[in-house]
């Protein structure tokens, strides 16, 4: 385990393995190599990733740069680290990530049984992102919790979280629930006239001219048996 | 420094009668006894001298100024009806990456040196550098609309856009309405566009669809200036508001006859 740099794929978002020994330049170097290569195969803008850094000490300042290059080069959104070395540890809560002593693991209630892919840490589940705005065609708001909009979300308008949206307003644009592959991620809306609601991998778009007009009263979508369903709330 | 209102004339989407928009507004405001500047930012598609007939006085234009080859003075056409109208034209030669954000805010307080007390730019279609350049150095924003879903989505767009900038709230006008298209449901009506756009934006006028402006167009005398047009009093309206009168709203439905007449007679009753 000592010498392997991993690039993997996580439930909520990516896990990157650093081995315990060898320089930290090399170490670098590796795993940009790795993060190249796994570049073109899987598509992570803005994944949740949890850095294994096992019992290697790293500083601060190395730290810190390797976060800001997953941030900057990758697009990546660093959440937490493994590590065993205090001051590794003291660093990384300095720089705002979650830090676990070893890889957490799966929740009891979920069941995800993909071989390649191994168990997912736990993440603050009751992150909220409040806004009280319009959101306009053309901007693109994601977060990586529950986001709630007091406001409009108006056609052309895309929002994105890995948990509920809860949209206080009239909804027109593209709402994504669940974006990390949460399936029991609900979108609320006072008036739900989306383009399109995704939740989780499956997509359900507005019915074609011809169809009964919307409701104007609360409505919730929510994945029911393998489909999206609508319902008054 | 003088506190002249710099308001830029914008759409997003092509066509909707931005430049109409910005010779009417500043013929109408000169008219009225303001100092008006008209700054054309639609610099390679160069229109605004067209619609306001100054077309063969540009001897110098505003990337002239910019790079130094003349002084504003010089480049600022004066209206051949009014003294206190002034068009600063784009350059037809160059394109939108001629000028730079920075050089558009330095043009516009030389303007306000000059004592003018409205600056209108008339901002190119798109979100991408021309607009930038246009709305660099402007207070205050008037989103042109027309009542159809591709242009109310472009409006969104760019209000949104405005919003991110130091740009008071921005104003929107509702143009080429057909009133009787409304009342049969075939076309948007002002309130399905404020729906769409929400509060933050002030309706400033509605200007209805009106042949005048394609005639008045193509002379190159707006039709503000032209008594009994009703696109013409709309714009009149707009620019009394925006010189801070409360103006109410005209009515736009058509005559009906002896019984519309009379049904409104009784509905007013």
């Amino acid at each position: 385990m000592s010498g392997e740099i991993a690039v993997k794929g996580w439930r909520n978002g990516l896990l990157l393995v650093l081995p315990s020994e060898g320089p930290w330049p090399e170490v670098i170097t590796g795993l940009e190599g790795k993060l190249e290569e796994a570049k073109t195969k899987t598509f992570w803008q803005g994944a949740q990733t949890t850095l294994d850094l096992g019992d290697r000490p790293v500083s601060e300042p190395e730290l810190e740069e390797l976060i800001g290059r997953l941030k900057g080069d990758y697009g990546l959104v660093p959440m937490a680290i493994v590590a065993a070395y205090a001051p590794t540890r003291e660093g990384a809560s300095k720089l705002g990530l979650t830090i676990h002593d070893k890889l957490p693991a799966l929740e009891k209630t979920e069941k995800v049984e993909k071989a390649e892919q191994p168990e997912a840490p736990q993440f603050p589940p009751n992150n909220a992102l409040y806004l009280r705005q319009t959101i306009r065609s053309g901007q693109r708001l994601q977060h990586d919790g529950h986001l709630v909009i007091s406001g409009d979300v108006n056609a052309g308008a895309e929002i994105v979280a890995a948990g509920d949206i809860v949209v206080f307003g009239t909804l027109r644009g593209v709402a994504h629930a669940g974006s990390a592959g949460d399936e029991g991620a609900r979108i609320i809306a006072t008036n739900l006239r989306p383009t399109q609601i995704r939740i989780a991998s499956l997509i359900a778009r507005s019915p074609d001219a011809g169809a009964p007009p919307l409701s104007k009263s609360p409505e919730i979508a929510s994945i029911k048996d393998g489909e999206i369903h609508i319902s008054p709330l | 420094m003088s506190t002249a209102k710099v308001i830029v004339i914008t759409s997003g989407k092509g066509g909707v009668g931005k430049t109409t928009t910005t010779a009417n507004l500043g013929m109408a405001l000169a008219s009225m006894g303001e100092k008006v500047a008209l700054l054309d930012a639609d610099i390679g598609l160069r229109n605004l001298d067209l619609v306001l007939g100054l077309e063969n006085r540009i001897v110098y234009d505003i990337v002239d100024v910019v790079e130094g080859r003349c002084k504003l003075r010089q480049a600022v056409i004066k209206d051949k009806r009014l003294q206190n109208l002034g068009l600063l034209p784009a350059a037809q030669t160059r394109d939108k990456n001629a000028v730079t954000p920075e050089q558009m805010i330095k043009l516009v307080a030389d303007l306000q040196e000059e004592g003018y007390t409205f600056i209108l730019i008339d901002c190119p279609a798109g979100i991408e550098q021309g607009f930038k350049n246009a709305t660099a150095g402007a207070n205050q924003a008037i989103v042109v609309t027309n009542p159809e879903v591709s242009s109310v989505r472009d409006a969104d767009r760019i209000v949104g856009l405005l919003e991110a900038q130091d740009i008071e709230e921005p104003m929107l006008i509702v143009n080429r309405l057909r009133p009787k298209m409304v009342k049969n449901n075939e076309m948007l009506g002002v309130d399905d566009v404020q729906e769409v756009l929400g509060n933050s934006v002030k309706l400033l006028g509605v200007v209805p669809d009106d042949e005048t402006i394609i005639t008045s167009t193509n002379k190159g005398e707006p039709a503000s200036m032209i008594e009994g047009s009703k696109a013409g009093q709309a714009y009149r309206n707009i620019a009394r508001r925006l010189r801070g009168e409360e103006v109410p709203f005209m009515n736009l439905e058509e005559d009906t006859g002896f019984f519309g007449k009379l049904k409104k007679f009784f509905v007013a009753g």
